[in-house]
């Protein structure tokens, strides 16, 4: 994408989620706000993923990390606004702690080793009752609250959602920017070369996976207090990999492919929801929600496969072949 | 304190068996295959469902373990031939979409009640000493053991199996030999499959099936592959057993609930104190 195809892809952007609250109507912008919260969690992967390389797979791990901490933190009566940045640090810290020891390795043991932080973040949502409420989950905590008036429905959870893709986005665009992120794609291509040059390898690596799960852990802090309900269920390992698609779907090379992404997925997979209700009218939910993971699968093998860099790239180099 | 020992033998056994899989694939093509574990599920999904058409038990095993393995090939054929020259990155995504893919369709066909597969042969127990074994971790040894026998003849004793040695210790010498690698690569996902395919339903009558045991049994073949040292074959064996025991001993002295993230800790712990594992070489770290 080159500069003049993003200024025109952020107007557009910038110009559909400020005209769409006028549309008033309630489904839309409630797949608005669950856009902008995706976005910010792909964006954090996205940077991992496009610089890095480092593909991982529990993302929705540390999403569901910053809900939990920042609902349990707020429930016992700490303020909402203070909750979410406590939920910010505490996923810091923990990010780090996981990432110092599976940073160390390369590549796809990366990828397996994050599988395995996501089973046992699973487990642990599950069985740590006293904070999490277990399998059927908690919603007993206060919602965000500005000049002494609650912020709940849809559209304070819209501005602040969009306010803070636009701030993340900038942070993504300046570090991938930076010698920081010149570094991390030497990592990339040689972990090796890029050490010999005096590349920080594990460092390096270890920032852009902290800051990539804390940016998880905000999108799960805004989800909490949207929905004012969570349950394990909303981390699973399927959420992971529905961000994967949101950051290949999109394109990872650029700040703005996993925002695109993030829509692509909300409206491919309400496009998936509608076209599941006509195959199986009547039965079971089972079978829709088969039908679903079914097609993502193999959305991401295709996009993959025949598309590496996205479909929005793909589109703009066709447009601009047929242009020029 | 020796029962729990003895079926986390049984279990491990079976995780070894899915490491194996994982190796022989890891070790010809290179790529580390993130739909293992639903390979397993294939085999145990087409056994339960065969054994509920009436179709017999022996056969319906033998058809799922068929299954895995063509379920292996079709992944190889389908989707990652055509991308043996692009990126690692890009492969490992292909294996992610297709376990996606591979638990999608084990929902739509077998639905999300867990159903049991009965034992290979009738229940009672046989008691040693202070523990009992129960037949079905008879079978167990006994497969993974035969298995292990065929395996050693087929790397050692056969030309296919010394092709498949020979392109997984160097690729470019292998080709220069006359070894097509990419038919070699199509005959370690069948192998792999195939073997994930025998894990799945040899367990399948200890543990209930269900469309989502691929998950967590395909990891612990990760655990147990990167416990003996990636690539080695025995290592991975001895690193299943380990893993089982301690996932049921670490079960037994905590909650069961926590049993997975015991084992799935014990990896973080293993990567952080000996990365390459017990058997395997120092390989280099940055």
């Amino acid at each position: 994408m080159n500069r003049r195809n993003g200024f025109i892809a952020v107007g557009v952007g910038a110009a559909i989620v400020v005209l769409v609250p006028f549309l008033h109507n309630g489904y839309i912008t409630g797949l608005m706000v669950l856009i902008a919260q995706n976005a910010i969690a792909a964006l954090g992967l996205g940077l991992l993923f496009g610089t890095a390389r480092v593909v991982s797979v529990c993302q929705a791990s540390f999403v569901g990390l910053g809900a939990y901490a920042a609902a349990a933190s707020s429930s016992r009566g700490l303020d909402p606004w203070l909750s979410i940045v406590l939920a910010l640090v505490f996923v810091a810290v923990v990010a780090a702690i996981v990432g110092w020891p599976v940073l160390r390795l390369r590549g796809h043991y990366i990828t397996l080793a994050t599988l395995a932080l996501g089973y046992i973040a699973m487990v642990v949502f599950n069985e740590a009752t006293a904070f999490t409420g277990g399998p059927s989950g908690f919603g007993t905590f206060p919602p965000l609250h500005f000049a002494g008036h609650p912020l709940t429905g849809d559209m304070p959870a819209y501005i602040l959602g969009w306010l803070l893709v636009v701030v993340c986005g900038v942070i993504v665009y300046v570090i991938r920017n930076s010698s920081r992120g010149r570094a991390l794609r030497a990592i990339a291509s040689s972990e090796t070369a890029a050490a010999a040059m005096g590349v920080e390898v594990r460092t390096r690596k270890l920032e852009a996976f902290v800051l990539s799960a804390m940016f998880a852990g905000l999108s799960g802090a805004l989800y909490a207090y949207y929905v004012g309900y969570i349950s394990p269920v909303s981390f699973s390992f399927d959420q992971s990999i529905y961000f994967i698609i949101m950051v290949v779907l999109g394109g990872s090379a650029t700040t703005l492919g996993p925002i695109i992404g993030s829509a692509l997925y909300s409206v491919i997979s309400s496009a998936l929801t509608q076209l599941a209700s006509v195959i199986f009218p009547l039965s079971a939910q089972g079978a829709a929600a088969a039908l679903q993971v079914i097609a993502f699968g193999a959305i991401l093998i295709c996009v993959i496969r025949f598309l590496p860099s996205g479909l929005i790239p793909a589109i703009a180099r066709r447009l601009g072949r047929s242009a020029g | 304190m020796l029962q729990l020992i003895v079926s986390g033998i049984a279990n491990g056994a079976l995780y070894g068996l899915v490491a194996v899989g994982f190796v022989v694939i890891y070790n010809v093509t290179g790529i580390i295959n993130f739909a293992q574990g639903e390979f397993t599920t294939v085999g145990a999904v087409t056994a339960v469902t065969l054994v509920g058409y009436g179709v017999p038990l022996p056969l319906a095993v033998l058809c799922g373990v068929g299954v895995s393995g063509v379920a292996g090939l079709v992944l190889w054929y389908a989707a990652l031939r055509g991308a043996h020259r692009q990126p690692l990155v890009v492969q490992l995504i292909i294996t992610i979409g297709a376990s996606v893919c591979l638990r999608g369709l084990a929902l739509l066909i077998f639905g999300s009640t867990p159903k049991p597969l009965p034992p290979f042969s009738n229940n009672g127990t046989i008691s040693l000493g202070a523990a009992t074994i129960t037949p079905q971790q008879l079978w167990i040894f006994a497969i993974v053991a035969v298995l292990m026998a065929v395996l050693f003849v087929l790397f050692e004793r056969t030309r296919i199996g010394g092709a498949l040695l020979a392109s997984s210790i160097n690729r470019d010498a292998a080709r220069l030999m006359g070894i097509d690698p990419l038919r070699m690569s199509a005959i370690a996902f069948f192998l792999g499959a195939a073997l994930a395919g025998v894990a799945g339903t040899t367990i399948a009558p200890i543990a209930l099936v269900s469309f989502d045991m691929g998950g967590s049994l395909g990891l612990k073949g990760f655990v147990a592959a990167t416990l003996g040292g990636i690539g080695s074959v025995p290592g991975a064996v001895v690193g299943g057993i380990l893993i089982g025991v301690i996932e049921s001993v670490g079960a037994g002295i905590f909650s069961s609930g926590w049993r997975d993230a015991i084992v799935f800790g014990v990896l973080i712990v293993v990567l952080f104190v000996r990365p390459e594992g017990l058997f395997g070489r120092s390989v280099a770290r940055v």
